[in-house]
């Protein structure tokens, strides 16, 4: 996509501005993006799996059950690791959506904003909130056993 | 020499650029519906998808850590619900189709698959696959391979 907001000296024409395009790979973070887009990806696979089968297995339990086994220290890394890496994929994955259909540009950095916004606090909350949950209970089946 | 502004919209003072009619593709209203293209669109509308369902999955979490009966019974509620109910169907079908073409994806990236015949015999696999994923899920949940005792 040709930015109307271009602007580099170095480019006075449009075969400059093929030369650069071709020299420089993409014209912001694009390769970045993709990469990362990829590479969650390939650990998400793994974890949607693992997640899925997870909720079966917990999907009758009652509450206390189901937070003994969040506080369990392998299935909290994977819980923080579903959530952390999802989310990076879904902001990126949802940025790319947003591009896509929203022109205007004030409205799309609002959106943009938001989406970061939303996903890096409700990402910080949860993870916080994994952590406590392991913690009491390390700390309370430390005090039962001793 | 004034400031250029270089855009592919806009040439640069003085260049020489030959318009002639192209023909416009792609032209929407000629185009007839592909199954590459029902694959496609499916990708992004389960991602879409599954955004929310990983937004779900944080709001169960924050129930279930409260620690509190009512958050949790709220959560429960809205799941067992007609909506939530239909959102789950939806969700084991988004995570298998997004995994199976996610995949598909990964080896078009590391350079297969790029003939329009791979291209067409990918999606239907793909179709195939991901049903039959979500079948398998539906039948893994009645049958309760994994109770918990
Ligand atoms: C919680 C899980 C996931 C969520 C929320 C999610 C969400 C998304 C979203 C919103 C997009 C952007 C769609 C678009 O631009 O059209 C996307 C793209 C993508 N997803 Fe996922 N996804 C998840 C899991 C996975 C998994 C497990 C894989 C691995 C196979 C995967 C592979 C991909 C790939 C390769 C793309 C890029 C497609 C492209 O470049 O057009 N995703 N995902």
């Amino acid at each position: 996509m040709a930015r109307k907001n271009y602007q580099d000296k170095s480019i006075r024409s449009n075969a400059d501005l093929m030369t650069h395009l071709r020299n420089h790979g993409s014209a912001q973070h694009g390769a970045g993006h993709w990469l990362w887009q990829r590479l969650t990806s390939l650990v998400l696979m793994g974890l949607m799996i693992w997640f899925t089968f997870a909720l079966f297995e917990i999907r009758d339990a009652k509450q206390n059950m189901i937070v003994v086994w969040m506080a369990q220290p392998l299935n909290t890394g994977l819980l923080i690791a579903t959530i952390g890496l999802g989310f990076v994929h879904a902001v990126l994955g949802m940025q790319v959506v947003i591009d896509d259909y929203i022109h205007h540009t004030s409205l799309r950095w609002f959106l943009r904003l938001s989406l970061y916004g939303v996903f890096g606090f409700l990402g910080l909350f949860v993870v916080l909130a994994l952590l406590r949950v392991s913690a009491l209970v390390t700390v309370f089946q430390a005090a039962q056993a001793g | 020499m004034p400031k250029t502004k270089s855009s592919i919209s806009e040439p640069a003072e003085g260049a020489v650029r030959t318009v002639h009619p192209r023909p416009l593709s792609p032209h929407i209203s000629r185009y007839g519906w592909s199954v590459t293209m029902a694959t496609s669109i499916c990708h992004r509308m389960t991602g879409v998808f599954l955004t929310a369902g990983l937004v779900m999955m944080g709001w169960w979490i924050l129930a279930v850590t409260s620690l509190q009966e009512d958050r949790f019974a709220e959560f429960y509620g809205f799941l067992h619900s007609p909506l939530g109910k239909l959102l789950i169907l939806g969700w084991r079908f988004s995570i298998a189709f997004h995994i199976c073409n996610g995949i598909r994806h990964l080896i078009w990236d590391i350079g297969y698959g790029f003939k329009p015949s791979s291209a067409r015999s990918g999606s239907i696999i793909v179709i195939i696959a991901s049903i039959l994923l979500t079948a398998i899920l539906y039948w893994v949940t009645f049958m309760r391979w994994f109770p918990l005792d």
